[in-house]
């Protein structure tokens, strides 16, 4: 308890916020290995990762336009397997600074939203949102 | 805009129906939203139809421009006359969505088409030749078996033999379970992609909905982790059960557990009217064709991944890795890696239907000229030197820069 006090302490001396907690990796076929239908109860492997800060690995999705503050991620490059689920892609949204399609795989890092978000016309949105950056 | 290209609208009211408003999110929404769109107006089919045939017929909007989501559920419209757009559109060698439009037949295919859509499972596309497995499915089309056998045997997309063994295990062939099971070994990587971790996914899947029970192997981790062994030998020994005791022989081109080492460079071509390339050089002077568990290898003279290896890095000091050209399903990318703890250096660039001029960088076409000039002139499997000239002509063009 002493040690937590004197670490607030200096934080507030600092004006520091509050420490980022390390990520937990997951991989994306965690989030896309499930048969997504509209309004299902979400296993609870992807349920457990609401709110939490993760790392996975995955590709941009070849339609992120140039100057983009949010874009699309998949586990699949060339997105080949036939029509994709809501699930099998992340909506990034960049902490800071914008991006174009870049190739290859990369790593996302931040804090993972799980829940429908509904469109005008009752479609799924997105499923899964990612506030963070890549590298 | 489908409604303002439409003009007023059949009810003449000046909010869009739903139908344009789920066209609209068909064609033009993001790639979450749109096959759900292209989903919905199949339950509005008798009212969405006529809207389509409208676009296509009176506002001059091509058949490809309805995106691949909405061309898949035209499929299952059963509208007679926009079948018709569809088996013109799969024939057509042009055409940029011919898997989306094979898989849309195929989920509804009538029993006097059973001749075209069997014609399918020879396509120089891997998309649509399981398209033509699906096909011959829904019809129950048993006569069609030899054609299945070849593809279980042959080819050379992992996908491709997993649907052949999945249809020959619902016509009773049982042991063509062992191609699944098989998968739950591989380990196999494409550069960046793991190509190995997809087919377990697929397989486990694929194994569990047969067998009706979960089976308790983690397609994450490889078959031989720890956590994994119990499962996978439970697996076997069940399946080796249901098939009557003899586990077949796989062909080569399925087994799981090839060495195959890292490439140093790679070059994949998509192309929709040439096929797919799968390449990779490896620093031992070895040529990789294709980009499953077991591709074709070729022994190359000694020097050559060094010499292409330093002039491709030489070619490519000026471009940085990046995207070139617009989404569609003609792709060329090249990966550069030789230092195998590194992820690799990626180049692509993709189009749709219409020929684009000077797509393509001309470093890059140097590279891919220097490849091209390393795969041999005979048809080896389908990555023969001429068939990779083609694709890469009908993706970025012509090689010579």
């Amino acid at each position: 308890m002493r040690h937590l006090i004197l670490a607030l302490l200096a934080a507030l001396s600092l004006g520091a916020t509050a420490p980022l907690e390390d990520p937990i990796e997951i991989e994306i076929t965690t989030l896309s290995e499930f048969d997504f239908t509209q309004g299902m109860d979400l296993p609870k492997q992807v349920t457990e990762l609401d709110g939490i800060r993760v790392i996975f690995e995955a590709y941009m999705h070849n339609e992120t336009k140039d100057d983009a503050t949010t874009f699309l991620v998949v586990g699949d490059a060339c997105m080949c397997s036939g029509t994709p689920l809501p699930n099998h892609f992340v909506e990034i949204t960049l902490d800071s600074g914008t991006t174009g399609h870049r190739p290859g795989l990369m790593s996302f890092e931040g804090v993972l939203e799980v829940s429908e978000e509904l469109d005008d016309l009752g479609l799924v949105k997105s499923l899964y949102r990612l506030d963070g950056n890549f590298f | 805009m489908i409604a303002g290209s439409l003009g007023v609208s059949a009810q003449d009211d000046e909010k869009p129906s739903m139908v344009d408003r789920l066209l609209e999110a068909a064609r033009n929404g993001s790639p979450v939203v749109r096959p759900q769109a292209a989903n919905r107006l199949v339950a509005l089919r008798e009212e969405a139809a006529p809207r389509v045939l409208e676009l296509l017929d009176t506002e001059g909007v091509r058949l490809a421009a309805l995106g691949q989501e909405l061309i898949e559920a035209l499929g299952k419209f059963e509208n007679l006359e926009l079948r018709d757009r569809l088996w013109a559109a799969v024939d057509d060698p042009d055409f940029p969505w011919r898997p989306a439009a094979a898989r849309g037949l195929a989920a509804s295919i009538h029993d006097d088409e059973l001749a075209r859509a069997a014609a399918w499972c020879s396509d120089k596309l891997a998309a649509v030749r399981v398209a033509g497995i699906s096909a011959l499915d829904q019809l129950e089309a048993t006569s069609h078996a030899g054609r299945i056998r070849g593809l279980l045997f042959q080819d050379v997309n992992d996908v491709v033999r997993r649907e052949a063994a999945l249809l020959f295990d619902r016509w009773e062939n049982t042991w063509a379970l062992a191609w699944v099971v098989e998968e739950l070994d591989r380990t196999d990587r494409f550069f960046d992609t793991d190509t190995g971790k997809i087919a377990r996914f697929a397989a486990v899947r694929a194994l569990e909905k047969r067998l009706g029970k979960k089976l308790g192997f983690d397609a994450e981790l490889p078959a031989t982790a720890e956590k994994n062994a119990e499962a996978r030998a439970k697996l076997r020994a069940e399946v080796k059960t249901l098939i009557g005791g003899r586990w077949p022989k796989l062909p080569r081109v399925a087994r799981a557990g090839g060495d195959v080492p890292p490439g140093v460079l790679g070059v994949e071509v998509r192309s929709c009217r040439a096929g797919e390339f799968f390449l990779r050089f490896s620093a031992d002077d070895r040529l990789w064709i294709g980009s499953g568990p077991s591709p074709i290898v070729l022994q190359l003279p000694k020097g050559s991944v060094a010499r292409l290896l330093e002039a491709t890095t030489a070619d490519l000091a000026e471009l940085e890795p990046a995207t070139w050209g617009e989404p569609g399903c003609d792709a060329e990318q090249l990966y550069l890696r030789p230092d195998p703890d590194s992820p690799a250096k990626v180049w692509r660039l993709s189009k749709g239907a219409d020929p684009v001029e000077g797509l393509r960088p001309d470093a890059m076409s140097k590279v891919f000229g220097m490849v091209q000039r390393l795969v041999p002139e005979n048809d080896e499997g389908q990555a023969g030197r001429a068939q990779l000239v083609k694709a890469f002509e009908s993706v970025g063009g012509s090689l010579d820069s």
